[in-house]
């Protein structure tokens, strides 16, 4: 009971790590873009290239890593998204150019590193701390807290600082943020660093918790998504329990029902919010406008 | 004017065109070709990608020996993503354009059993190094595989806990596709006739990560043995979660988890794991495995996987048969495979019988000081 409801956590915090940079970009650029799941994957392998191929020390490799996935991301953002929002195009345009990117990123990765799993792993395999009979590892516990406090910390920025204002207010209007004043495109650049930066942590993270692999992006963006839509699209606590919700459900639904139906269960968690509250946990009703 | 000019232009362009596809189909003699399908991108790359490098260098010695008869031999690779669908149109496509006579099915008997019923139509040869459900057998009179079956392989894990391990309780850890499904009733069989009881049945989903919610389960079930039918990369996780989570459980492994690459993966979490193998050992210091050990690493820098071995074997085996075979049409093809004589290759001897199939032993291998032993 108490094992599966740590593995439900740590299943959690994975979700939400990814989900945070997701949400943000999306309730910022309103556009849900799917080549976050190879910004992910880009994270893991720049921090397999640093500090696995390179040497580079572990502190120094996170560092690149964050910076590098940050800039990948900003570069899509410039030379991808930007581009086609200029000539008008709609969000459904958006998103049909990120599935593209998705591929594209992943298959590029697949190229140069080949299709097979990888280790950054050096050490040799230990068991978990015990805690009340449940067993936890180094990593785990780290994944736990760093998604915590980047959790906290971006609903921080958003509630309290200046970018978070002018975020919300890029978020809530783009046109009357112009009007005012604001420099939409900048701000939009910025929630793309932001978001891909994040990704590269919950990367690397990760890949010590496992291993790495050309397509690990793909599902963790599909979980991301849902936990997104399940917290509430534009809530960024909304997202962390989206997150820990669909991880419990996982490893709880796993421990009760059968492991069969593992993968099937985060999106009959979906389904059902879709059908039953469609603006997730947080999230808002949507606004009817009458002109 | 412009429109002359321009009709001109294509014309050219055409004509160009023949030229350079006409003296490119001419290196020297006309080559025999033969089709290739196997899973070259995607989720389940790394598995085609392992058999297509043995192929190749089996083609590489096959062509450096004189060919078939004097003619070069050529592979026309084809991607299906393991996914039978995509398998199906590359099949189409390289009996209808390229007119090949043999086609190879690198890995996935669900690709394979989705295929033969177009190979039978079509009079081609449909041969397989790696695939062992146990349904391919009866596929057809024109579908081959240079591997075991997988009932074969269900009574040899069976065997292995009940008498390497002296347990009579078991549990399972599988693969919820075609390969693991079929296998883990082959084993429920065997080990239930021999008097094993199945304590607990998991499953896990290809490319999973996280099996922390199925090694609970397996610890709640008092499982203390278990059969762990699946491929090497989610095996390597398992094997290093389980260790995390401080479960003293022994697992038996089936050959798709047989890879050296495990090793790499799950560190000093592999020692003690056990493995089938049909006939590949890389450790061994046999003469000819030697030779294509060194040659695979030199190549490719890494060890050779079973899957590696299996395509090289197997392109050895095609092209002796290619040799002795009266023509080139499937028909004369297929005659020729069932009148070979056993073949001595690197992963053990082969010979078809009637139904297309090998009999070569599943043995257990298992994994001491960080290789795949005996």
């Amino acid at each position: 009971m108490l094992q599966t409801f740590v593995n439900g956590i740590v299943a959690g915090s994975v979700h939400a790590l990814v989900a945070l940079g997701f949400s943000i970009i999306y309730s910022t650029a309103r556009f849900f873009h799917f080549a976050h799941g190879a910004v992910f994957t880009a994270g893991a392998y720049f921090f397999f290239v640093s500090y696995s191929i390179c040497k580079i020390p572990a502190p120094l490799a996170v560092a690149i890593s964050v910076a590098a996935t940050s800039g990948l991301g900003l570069a899509m953002n410039r030379w991808i998204y930007r581009p086609i929002r200029r000539s008008g195009g709609s969000p459904l345009v958006l998103l049909i150019a990120a599935l593209g990117l998705l591929i594209a990123v992943q298959n590029l990765i697949t190229l140069i590193f080949g299709h097979h799993a990888r280790s950054v792993r050096s050490t040799s395999v230990t068991e978990g701390v015990n805690i009340l009979g449940a067993r936890i590892t180094g990593v785990q516990i780290s994944i736990v807290i760093v998604s915590l406090l980047l959790v906290s910390l971006t609903a921080f920025v958003f509630r309290h600082s200046r970018l978070g204002r002018d975020i919300r207010a890029v978020a809530e209007d783009p046109e009357l943020t112009v009007i005012i004043g604001l420099r939409t495109e900048r701000i939009i650049a910025i929630v793309f660093a932001l978001g891909s930066g994040t990704a590269a942590v919950g990367a690397i993270l990760v890949s010590f918790d496992t291993d790495i692999h050309p397509l690990m992006g793909f599902n963790a963006l599909l979980y991301a998504t849902v936990a997104v839509i399940v917290g509430g699209v534009g809530t960024v606590w909304g997202v962390y329990l989206g997150g820990l919700l669909l991880g419990m459900a996982q490893h709880f639904g796993a421990w009760q029902i059968s492991t069969k139906w593992q993968p099937a269960i985060a999106f009959l968690i979906l389904i059902i919010f879709l059908l039953v509250r469609p603006q997730g946990f947080f999230g808002q009703p949507p606004k009817k406008i009458t002109v | 004017m412009l429109k002359k000019c321009r009709r001109l232009f294509s014309n050219l362009a055409i004509g160009l065109l023949l030229l350079l596809t006409m003296t490119c189909r001419e290196p020297g003699a006309e080559s025999v070709d033969i089709g290739w399908i196997g899973a070259l991108t995607g989720q389940n790359a790394a598995y085609g990608s392992m058999v297509r490098r043995g192929t190749e260098l089996a083609v590489e010695e096959v062509n450096a020996a004189g060919g078939i008869n004097g003619r070069p031999l050529r592979i026309l690779y084809e991607d299906d993503q393991l996914l039978p669908q995509r398998g199906v149109s590359a099949l189409r496509k390289l009996i209808s354009v390229d007119r090949v006579p043999l086609v190879i099915q690198s890995v996935g008997s669900t690709v394979m059993l989705a295929e033969a019923p177009i190979a039978e139509e079509n009079q081609v040869v449909l041969i397989s190094p790696t695939c062992t459900h146990d349904q391919i057998t009866y596929a057809g009179e024109y579908i081959f595989r240079v591997a075991p079956r997988d009932s074969d392989q269900g009574k040899v894990i069976a065997e292995a806990i009940l008498e390497r391990l002296s347990l009579n309780t078991a549990g399972i850890l599988y693969i919820n596709n075609a390969y693991g499904a079929g296998l883990k009733d082959h084993f429920i069989t065997s080990f239930s006739a021999h008097g094993g009881e199945v304590l607990t049945e998991e499953a896990f989903a290809e490319g999973q990560t996280d099996f922390r919610a199925q090694l609970q389960r397996i610890k709640e079930s008092g499982a203390v043995a278990i059969a762990l039918l699946g491929y090497y990369e989610e095996a390597a996780r398992i094997l290093r979660q389980t260790r995390e989570l401080g479960l003293a459980v022994r697992f038996i492994g089936s050959d798709g988890t047989s890879n050296p690459e495990l090793i790499d993966l799950a560190g000093d979490a592999a020692e003690g794991y056990m493995a089938t193998s049909f006939g590949w050992d890389y450790a061994s210091d046999d003469e000819q495995t030697v030779a294509f050990v060194t040659k695979y690493q030199e190549r490719f820098g890494v060890l050779p996987p079973a899957f590696a071995a299996y395509g090289y074997d197997g392109l050895h085996i095609i092209a002796t048969a290619l040799r002795q075979a009266a023509g080139l049409s499937g028909p004369e093809i297929k005659n020729a495979l069932l009148a070979l004589e056993p073949y001595q290759g690197i992963t053990g001897e082969a010979q078809f019988d009637e139904l297309g199939d090998v009999h070569k032993p599943f043995e257990i291998f298992v994994v001491r000081d960080g290789v795949f032993r005996h």
